[in-house]
């Protein structure tokens, strides 16, 4: 792209129709959302002012805010079209993640693309619904639940849902084979220095750690794409895609031209 | 009233039941239209089963430690509000964290608080995490289009990027539960070689639908699993 230019970009029709339904289901689920407190404010009478509103959640809006921008820009590339839904049904990082995660691996399907995106919201719009039944069978059968819940031993359990998650769900993500039939060789040596990177900052301060992930996402995108795209050039992270007879690095890639010309038919 | 005669009122449950109607609506809507493209994408009726089939099971237990998380919230905003806060938008975690910081900018407690306190909780907890969304509306397509066009420029390049951001999150993630105790480390090992054992059953045995069990089953084990590190580690 020529200095100067303004690049088009195109986007296609389902990708035009999924953000824009994305848009108006958030629209709808802000309303919904203020809806539920201004009817029992109304109800019963205890309307706080606006002022007060804002004074006490201004503390909450300056910590949100820049988390969301940032959970948007580090997850929107992996949940695509579908960040909105799950951003409205909520628990994206312990349910709609590894939705996401599961449904690419388990239909083998090239993350990035049209079919992963269709795939991923039906898996993340039927983890939705599965919780929202869950949770009100819950609700339903909260009291006999109660003594069952509160034990130690499912309370313990309950601790370890991330690391009983992500065990399994790692495997996928850094194996060789990225769904699709694409093959990736030696890419997670440009993992090297962001983990020690991330293992520095945990041990500085883990609070600030684990509280802002979101913006730690954010720190190690950039650092992994730049070392990755320095070993491709230089031939140690290697492509094969299907139909290629032998692995293609960065560096000996001479057909890419005609390689961006097939992705783009 | 008091503050919890307000908050576990019968028409907050019919306010929350009617907005979860909408919003679970809105999911199906959302599948019914994906599965179409997925169809129409060239994919698999069978293999589009077994990604939904997959992802109920493993949606299952998560959700129950949500009702766990449910039942501390309940003692702060009563049980329907909670109820709705933890089926949309939010999570525990923050959940409880923005109901306490809007009780200590108050300067009360669930204990001291009155009915109109309520109010303005309810309001509080929902401006801060739906300002968030706002942002959705003007980010999320120019973020998406914007790797999504990375990748048609350069197929194999980016093909490297696609897994840049999926590595990214799981890194990040990795390193609390690497350097958060033996019993962290060693549940997530646990659902490793839980997971490898049931992809190689499934791969000696041709029995391909295994693969819809490996995350629920690797998940469920794992955590039980937690509780025989804590007695033997902690």
């Amino acid at each position: 792209m020529g200095k100067g230019k303004k690049e088009t970009r195109i986007i296609s029709p389902y990708y035009r129709r999924m953000h824009r339904l994305g848009k108006i289901m958030t629209v709808l689920a802000i309303l919904v959302f203020l809806a539920v407190p201004t009817a029992v404010c109304i109800k019963f009478g205890i309307m706080p002012s606006i002022k007060q509103v804002l004074a006490t959640a201004a503390g909450l809006i300056v910590i949100f805010v820049p988390m969301a921008i940032s959970e948007i820009l580090s997850e929107t590339p992996i949940m695509g079209s579908s960040y909105y839904i799950s951003a409205i049904t909520g628990n994206v990082m312990n349910l709609k993640l590894p939705a996401a995660f599961n449904a690419i691996k388990v239909a083998d399907v090239e993350p990035g693309t049209e079919e992963s995106d269709a795939i991923v919201g039906v898996a993340v719009a039927i983890s939705s619904v599965t919780t929202m039944i869950i949770i009100a069978i819950g609700v339903i059968l909260m009291q006999p639940l109660e003594p069952f819940l509160t034990s130690g031993g499912v309370q313990l359990a309950a601790k370890y849902v991330l690391p009983a998650l992500f065990g399994s769900l790692a495997l996928g993500v850094f194996g060789n084979n990225i769904g699709g039939g694409i093959i990736i060789r030696h890419r997670l040596l440009a993992a090297i220095l962001p983990l020690i990177v991330l293992i520095v900052l945990y041990l500085v301060n883990a609070y600030l750690y684990t509280s802002f992930e979101g913006f730690m996402i954010l720190i190690t995108i950039p650092i992994l794409y730049f070392i990755s795209k320095k070993l491709y050039k230089a031939g140690k992270i290697t492509v094969t895609l299907p139909g290629d007879e032998k692995a293609v690095s960065g560096a000996e890639c001479a057909s890419c031209a005609s390689d961006n010309e097939q992705a783009v038919k | 009233m008091s503050y919890f005669d307000v908050a576990n009122s019968g028409f907050i449950y019919i306010c929350v039941g009617i907005g979860l109607i909408i919003v679970l609506a809105a999911a199906l809507y959302y599948l019914k239209i994906c599965y179409s493209h997925a169809l129409e994408c060239g994919i698999e009726k069978s293999r589009i089963v077994e990604v939904m089939r997959s992802s109920v099971y493993f949606s299952i237990v998560p959700s129950i430690a949500i009702i766990i998380g449910l039942i501390s919230l309940s003692t702060i905003i009563g049980v329907p509000y909670s109820w709705f806060r933890l089926s949309v938008i939010g999570s525990v975690t923050y959940e409880i964290m923005a109901a306490n910081m809007a009780f200590s900018a108050i300067g009360v407690n669930a204990s001291t608080a009155t009915a109109e306190t309520f109010g303005v909780v309810m309001f509080v907890m929902c401006l801060g995490i739906t300002t968030g969304l706002i942002f959705n509306t003007f980010l999320v397509e120019k973020v998406h289009m914007g790797t999504t066009s990375m990748k048609n420029k350069d197929k194999r390049w980016g093909s490297v990027v696609s897994t840049v951001f999926m590595t990214s999150l799981i890194l990040v993630l990795l390193v609390p539960i690497i350097l958060s105790g033996s019993v962290s480390i060693l549940t997530f090992v646990t659902s490793m070689l839980i997971s490898v054992i049931l992809t190689i059953i499934a791969r000696k045995t041709g029995a391909g639908w295994m693969s819809s069990f490996t995350l629920a089953v690797s998940l469920i084990i794992a955590m039980a699993s937690s509780i025989l590190w804590t007695q033997l580690f902690s």
